[in-house]
């Protein structure tokens, strides 16, 4: 029962609300989605990046899983490939990229959670000019609010580390579920952890039994032959 | 919490669709949100009030419709509602499955005078 006015309808919230004229009332009759607007200039981008062939991929993870440290070691591989970054603030990872070799750009959301299409679109015909063979993005670490905003990417990439435990793809569903491609980082910790292999697959099967699994150790290098192989069709399409 | 974005987005798509209309105010908003949309309805409803301030959707009323994850079976053809987010033919057991409902973030009417 809602606390506020007694009546049985729990789902509704009531703020103060302004006195109605019965005589002018009307309903109006919309079927509009909401992120009509983001997924509006996601389109633009997708259209802005099959016309200058640049394949993008959208990496997405919890914060701590290996995001930037796989692109670190995946730079090398592509000398014409460009990268955004996105945190909340500090310009680390964009740092550490350059570092690495690479054409890095960030893009520091401050107060939110993601990165949305606006803020890729900004950075087209200006820092992206359409001569990369890649484009990697790296999303603000965060396993719930990237997967409500699509960039325009032609790829989503998911990273689990093994330390963040087997059933994080069934706890945060909608970001495993659309992922094209999952990757299991830090397999070098392995020998420390109890981890449960076929656990975590039933886990990720629930909510994407056609995700494809590649395991992988930026640190050592095991099972990086396997992505670069796979970035390298991605190149290809 | 992208909630805000999505409120601030749910405020736009709102007034522009009332652009070209006399509309004084707006009591009530009914919206539809899947339940796999990635959208929590409480915080919506915790952060629309200060996305709609100073507009005429201030003090609407939300009213939110859940929709259930729906999934269409690709072996024998038949649908299951799902009451979590498993993409399991609830008929054959099959992994062949589409998402029918259950991602909307849609405003469906608003009543308005």
């Amino acid at each position: 029962m809602c606390g506020d006015c007694g009546c049985q309808e729990a789902n509704m919230v009531h703020f103060p609300q302004a006195p109605k004229n019965l005589a002018n009332l009307k309903t109006i009759k919309l079927d509009l989605n909401i992120l009509g607007e983001n997924n509006r200039i996601a389109d633009e981008n997708q259209h802005w990046f099959s016309k200058h062939k640049v394949p993008v991929v959208n990496f997405m993870s919890s914060p701590g899983s290996g995001k930037t440290m796989l692109l670190e070691k995946t730079i090398p591989y592509f000398s014409k490939a460009k990268l955004l970054v996105g945190d909340q603030q500090t310009d680390n990872d964009q740092q550490r990229l350059a570092k690495a070799g690479g054409v890095a750009k960030q893009i520091s959301t401050y107060g939110t959670c993601h990165l949305d299409a606006k803020m890729i679109a900004n950075e087209l015909n200006d820092f992206v000019t359409g001569e990369e063979d890649l484009l990697f993005i790296e999303n603000v670490g965060n396993l719930v609010c990237p997967t409500a905003f699509d960039l325009g990417e032609s790829h989503k990439v998911a990273l689990l580390s093994v330390t963040e435990g087997e059933d994080k793809p069934e706890k945060y569903p909608v970001l495993f579920n659309q992922a094209d491609i999952v990757l299991l980082t830090k397999i070098d910790l392995l020998p420390h952890l109890d981890w449960d292999q076929a656990f975590f697959e039933d886990c990720l099967a629930k909510v994407n039994p056609q995700a494809r699994v590649l395991q992988i150790s930026a640190k050592t290098g095991e099972g990086m032959n396997h992505w670069i192989d796979f970035l390298q069709t991605v190149k290809g399409q | 919490m992208h909630e805000f974005s999505i409120a601030q987005d749910l405020t736009k798509v709102a007034l522009d669709s009332l652009k070209n209309d006399t509309v004084q105010k707006v009591h009530r908003i009914d919206l539809a949100i899947g339940q796999v949309s990635g959208v929590v309805p409480d915080a919506l409803l915790f952060a629309f009030p200060m996305a709609a301030k100073d507009t005429i959707l201030e003090h609407s009323e939300i009213v939110i419709e859940s929709i259930p994850l729906t999934i269409k079976c690709l072996c024998c053809g038949k649908e299951s509602e799902q009451a979590e987010f498993l993409l399991l033919c609830s008929h054959c057991g099959s992994v062949q499955v589409n998402i029918l409902r259950g991602k909307e973030i849609k405003i469906l009417s608003m009543e308005v005078e």
